[in-house]
């Protein structure tokens, strides 16, 4: 039977494309482990997930959770001495590793072909489980939204200098909307637009910035960034 | 505006419309949001149909507290529903966009994605989606997230009609290409790669004279925002033949 973890929609669990019915203690769990990708002891699992509870509580809504997660299908391996570990593999997918998978490539070499398109889990990836606040979530998400951001800039100028103009503005962007006032993801659209040959684009997205800039942080693009927008429009 | 495909039918699901003034289409008839309800909606469909409600409530409702906030996403929420229109699912942490409810957001995004790919649409739904898309998206909302997403969709619109131009221009039809580029270049007068394809069209039907005062007319344009050193790109493409 496929087992499918979506942290991008949901969280839910699919087993055999059927969303499993599971507590959220138990997605909390299953996503937790799947996130760490090594072993944890479960006294460790219990005071993170459960910091309020007392101890025994604690220990008892892991075994509950982890109880229920078997039932459904889930390869949890649970060793004496090591602990609890998931790890998403051919036994159980995880969405969220077509989007992070597809980042790696891109940024650490040339990358393939089939890489230069985006693929269309990104937005929900730069923001990964909104509703849920703890500590471990938000380092995740915002390891994730690192990866993308950087991929998303880099995928735009291959996709520009292969002439795929259209996706190369679009892929810029997604970063853009993200996080407007990153500065990188401005200087990818900016430089995107130019290698279509659209200088007025260009210099309407340049002022834009400049504009938001100046309103959220009071300060000026950078040198670097001032440099693009061509000369006869700087001011 | 009710003109989209997928959203004029009477049996059609019902649908979401961001593009001009906000309202839902449900059973071939059109209705506003309430006035209280329609930046929630708004921030919720722009955030891929999900967002949480903390979150929401912080970027809607700045001034004063978090309890303060809280209560004017409840009655946000609460307006919406006794309107009739409800259109979104509030549950405990998020708020989604109600299954079975279709944005024109992501239509026109599907649109522009099979246009730019190079596939050809049933007649007339080009024009429609055009016509539908062209005054963009949430026009004269001044909330610092819409702007971002606003100018995807715009880029989105011109390339894919960009696109259109080329493939109808490359099928051997230069007067429809020509038609549809001096569509785009009426609602924006300032980008070049659509000049540059206008004037390609305008050579194909044999007007060569045309593409030179179509031109003339972009060059002054954006000179007198500009400058003069803004249409070297297209002039250089002009020039080149």
């Amino acid at each position: 039977m496929e087992i499918l973890l979506r942290v991008l929609d949901g969280p839910r669990l699919l087993v055999g494309r059927e969303p499993a019915p599971l507590p959220e203690s138990s997605l909390r769990i299953l996503v937790f482990l799947v996130f760490r990708r090594r072993p944890v002891p479960r006294r460790l699992v219990a005071s993170l997930l459960w910091p309020d509870s007392d101890e025994s509580r604690a220990g008892g809504n892991v075994r509950s959770a982890i109880w229920r997660l078997r039932a459904a299908g889930v390869p949890i391996d649970d060793r004496a001495g090591t602990g609890l570990c998931v790890r998403a593999g051919p036994a159980l997918a995880l969405d969220l590793d077509e989007v992070t998978g597809w980042a790696g490539r891109v940024t650490t070499g040339p990358g393939d072909r089939a890489d230069l398109c985006v693929p269309a889990g990104v937005d929900a990836a730069l923001d990964l489980l909104p509703a849920w606040y703890d500590d471990w979530v938000v380092f995740e998400r915002e390891r994730v939204r690192a990866r993308v951001l950087h991929a998303l800039e880099q995928v735009s100028e291959r996709l520009s200098a292969s002439g795929r103009h259209a996706e190369a503005v679009d892929a810029a962007i997604a970063a853009v909307c993200a996080e407007p006032l990153r500065e990188s993801a401005q200087r990818a659209l900016i430089l995107a637009h130019l290698a279509e040959g659209n200088q007025v684009e260009a210099y309407r997205s340049f002022r834009a910035y400049h504009k938001l800039l100046e309103a959220e942080l009071g300060v000026a693009p950078s040198p670097r960034l001032r440099a693009l927008a061509p000369a006869s429009m700087n001011g | 505006m009710l003109c989209l495909p997928g959203l004029a039918a009477d049996d059609s699901p019902p649908g979401l419309c961001l593009f001009g003034e906000p309202c839902v289409v449900a059973e071939g008839r059109r209705r506003p949001l309430p006035d209280g309800a329609r930046r929630l909606v708004a921030f919720t469909a722009l955030h891929g149909g999900r967002v949480e409600r903390r979150h929401a409530a912080g970027v809607l409702w700045p001034v004063g507290d978090d309890l303060r906030a809280a209560g004017n996403l409840r009655s946000a929420l609460w307006r919406l529903r006794a309107s009739g229109v409800d259109v979104l699912d509030a549950g405990k942490r998020l708020i989604r966009i109600r299954d079975g409810v279709v944005t024109d957001l992501d239509l026109a995004a599907q649109w522009t994605a099979q246009v730019t790919a190079g596939v050809a649409m049933p007649p007339g739904t080009d024009e429609a989606y055009w016509r539908h898309c062209r005054g963009g998206l949430l026009p004269g909302w001044t909330e610092y997230w819409v702007g971002p997403h606003r100018e995807r969709l715009r880029q989105r619109v011109l390339h894919a009609m960009e696109s259109l131009t080329r493939r109808v221009l490359a099928d051997g039809d230069p007067s429809r290409a020509t038609a549809l580029a001096r569509q785009v270049c009426a609602v924006e007068p300032l980008r070049e790669s659509t000049h540059r394809i206008l004037a390609d069209a305008l050579r194909g039907c044999g007007r060569p004279a045309e593409a030179r005062a179509a031109d003339a007319a972009f060059r002054s344009a954006t000179a007198r925002r500009f400058g003069p050193g803004a249409g070297a790109a297209v002039r250089a493409a002009l020039t080149e033949t």
